[in-house]
């Protein structure tokens, strides 16, 4: 018929077209009505809708008489995502964001970001117990760095075809830290522990210091991490940009327009690998199960650290902080925080969790950089 | 599952939470002397150092 | 051994690549303590740092068992310098911030903007009898232009080996302009010529005439030197923008988002070609010596070109005005005007001294796309 045309679209969609339309229309209604990290997850929902619109030519199609004609999704998604270009460049703005002086004035928190990132290596060991091939279980692993563009960097690296399943993973448990977080720190705590007060000298810490941070941070894990340099060399870059005080106009810029130019253009070119064929599969299912369990370990693994060092020393660290150094920032910190303040109204120990939080920062991006190196 | 892998994954593990730990306990002595070596003056305000 | 890897960094480590951290640390220094072109010389030092780490991901390497993997650093060079992106969206911010109306109300300094010039092509003529290449030296001397993006681009349409050199040459010479400049036309004035005194009468131009001019010069410059279209028409195009009086919300996301966005960018993209191996060559300590050589043949050659006029006229002209001839805007009209004020403090030469800057903007491009179709 001559109008058929009109109809070829609904006739081809498929249920697995309409799975995904429910996914999509999920991720947004938990964005905007639980204000779950919406500046990703929105963009994405919205994405895995018209990328499973039948003959969408959002993404690459075959059209008769033209060839193969790229659509916009997949130019973002090459252009932007396999050359690693937008996590990299929304790195300098987060790096232009973070305020390291709380760890400056309290370096112990360090190792509590290094105990955090158990999680990626504890998922890692159980994804190949399940069958996943190692780079896919590497990329799964990583979203327990609990940091959104060092999944996708890794994911990325690693070629790994479930890299959407992976990003909304580690954005949608990033934004359920505040639920999952409590949960699993209640399960190893007792109120005894949770009550442990921590004093806090606040030292301030000289321009100086704050402005060779950044640079040192970069060399020394250049030299221990190579391929975790253009990670941590992108934070600290836009760390250095903010801490120089000569280049405010550009520290703002980077903090604002960069960071807003590419967020809105990283959640809906994801979306690429939201494609029903390759999405609604058991795999998908068995992923987000273990995205939730790398958070779980991070955090338990995290507090068991503390209460390892707690064995052996007198002025006991709160094991809650141990939890904090995840990358998830500054969520974590201040979820631990307030679950403190729950326990005992006099027991501010913020400052301590923001530095073990920035810490995780760090470490995550050192252990996306390591891990990227040890897989084969 | 295959064993091998989850052999080489083991290893992983052991090597990358031995890697991060590594660079972090350098990047802890690394911030110890870097705020010792230059101090707040008590003089200057932050903005002025 | 089995944690062999963490060290594999530190025993690659070269003392070329120390030497670049050097540098790296002295550009940062002179970015934060000397306030010297902060927005792309620290870009570069830190760039310097990161690409000179052994293994740096941020570079281009060879990864086995995943093949030939793209840094950031790398990818951004081509996407950004080798496709001219961004010294080009770069002009459109610049053209945005310029108002030629000092050059309209005075088209004498016109002449000026030309006569300074000459650095460029003495500096080539001097890279000649020094060896280099008839494309290297072309693209060294158009250190001659003062002016960053003009470097770049002409530098880059060379496929000069220099580049790194060249712009740091280029940015270190513009923001050392207040000690150069003043030194050199000590050099060949005479205190009673600094003294004198040049009447202004104010003229305002019409907002048609300086909707007009944007355009003009494009025709003009286009129809003698095509190659330099590309540069003075971006450059028209955010004059015309700030001139049109109905684009005042473009004009101003050019100057400012725009040029901050690529500023933060494409400093630490020149530090692709900074790669120890390249840069620590006797060649780039000629390319520094003779960035200021040209620096200084502008200054002069502007300064003799004024005292040549003043020998056919009444009316004499003061010959630090030809000195401001060069590029580097607005800092070159100022600091000539501070050294009449100097000499003479009734002696307000700003406006002349503005003229003869924009109207050095406009021929060191028209110099650029000259050398371009000139060096074959």
């Amino acid at each position: 018929m001559y109008l058929d045309f009109l109809t070829t679209g609904i006739l081809a969609f498929t249920w697995q077209q309409g799975v995904m339309w429910l996914i999509g229309a999920i991720l947004i209604y938990l964005a905007i009505k639980k204000d779950y990290e919406p500046a990703l997850l929105l963009p994405i929902g919205f994405g895995a809708i018209i990328v499973n619109i039948p003959f969408s030519t959002a993404i690459t199609q075959n059209i008769p008489g033209y060839g193969e004609i790229e659509g916009i999704i997949d130019v973002l998604f090459r252009i932007g995502i396999s050359s690693e270009l937008f996590p990299l460049l929304l790195f300098i703005g987060i790096g232009a964001m973070i305020d390291f002086g709380p760890l400056l004035s309290n370096p112990k928190m360090i190792f509590f970001g290094a105990a955090a990132q158990f999680g990626i290596f504890g998922t890692l060991l159980l994804a190949v117990i399940l069958g996943f091939s190692l780079r896919d279980a590497a990329s799964i692993g990583i979203i327990g760095a609990a940091d959104g563009p060092t999944s996708i960097f890794v994911a990325n690296f690693f070629e790994s075809k479930y890299l959407g399943t992976i990003t909304v993973a580690a954005y949608s448990y990033m934004a359920l830290v505040p639920i999952i977080q409590p949960f699993a720190i209640r399960l190893v705590t007792t109120t005894e522990e949770r009550k442990i007060r921590m004093p806090y000298h606040a030292k301030e810490v000289s321009k100086t210091a704050k402005i060779l941070f950044p640079i040192g941070v970069t060399m020394v894990a250049g030299f221990l991490a190579p391929t975790s340099i253009s990670l941590i060399g992108m934070l600290m870059f836009g760390n250095l940009i903010r801490e120089s005080g000569v280049l405010n106009s550009l520290s703002k810029t980077a903090q604002n327009e960069l960071v807003n130019l590419i967020t809105i253009l990283l959640g809906i070119t994801i979306a690429a690998k939201m494609q029903a064929a390759s999405f609604v599969t058991t795999e998908t299912f068995i992923i987000i199960g273990l995205g939730l369990v790398a958070f779980i370990f991070d955090t338990v693994f995290g507090v068991f650290f503390v209460k390892f060092l707690n064995l052996f020393t007198k002025n006991k660290i709160n094991p809650m902080v141990g939890a904090a150094g995840i990358s998830a920032f500054p969520m974590s910190a201040r979820v631990i925080h307030k679950m403190a303040l729950q326990e005992d109204k006099q027991n501010f120990i913020l400052m301590h969790t923001v530095g073990a939080n920035v810490a995780g920062q760090i470490a995550s991006v050192i252990a996306g950089g390591l891990i990227i190196y040890l897989i084969p | 599952m295959n064993m091998e892998e989850v052999y080489i994954s083991l290893k992983v593990m052991g090597a990358g939470m031995t890697g991060i730990f590594a660079t972090l306990s350098i990047l802890y002595v690394f911030i110890i002397l870097l705020v010792k070596t230059f101090p707040l003056k008590k003089s200057q305000s932050p903005t002025e150092e």
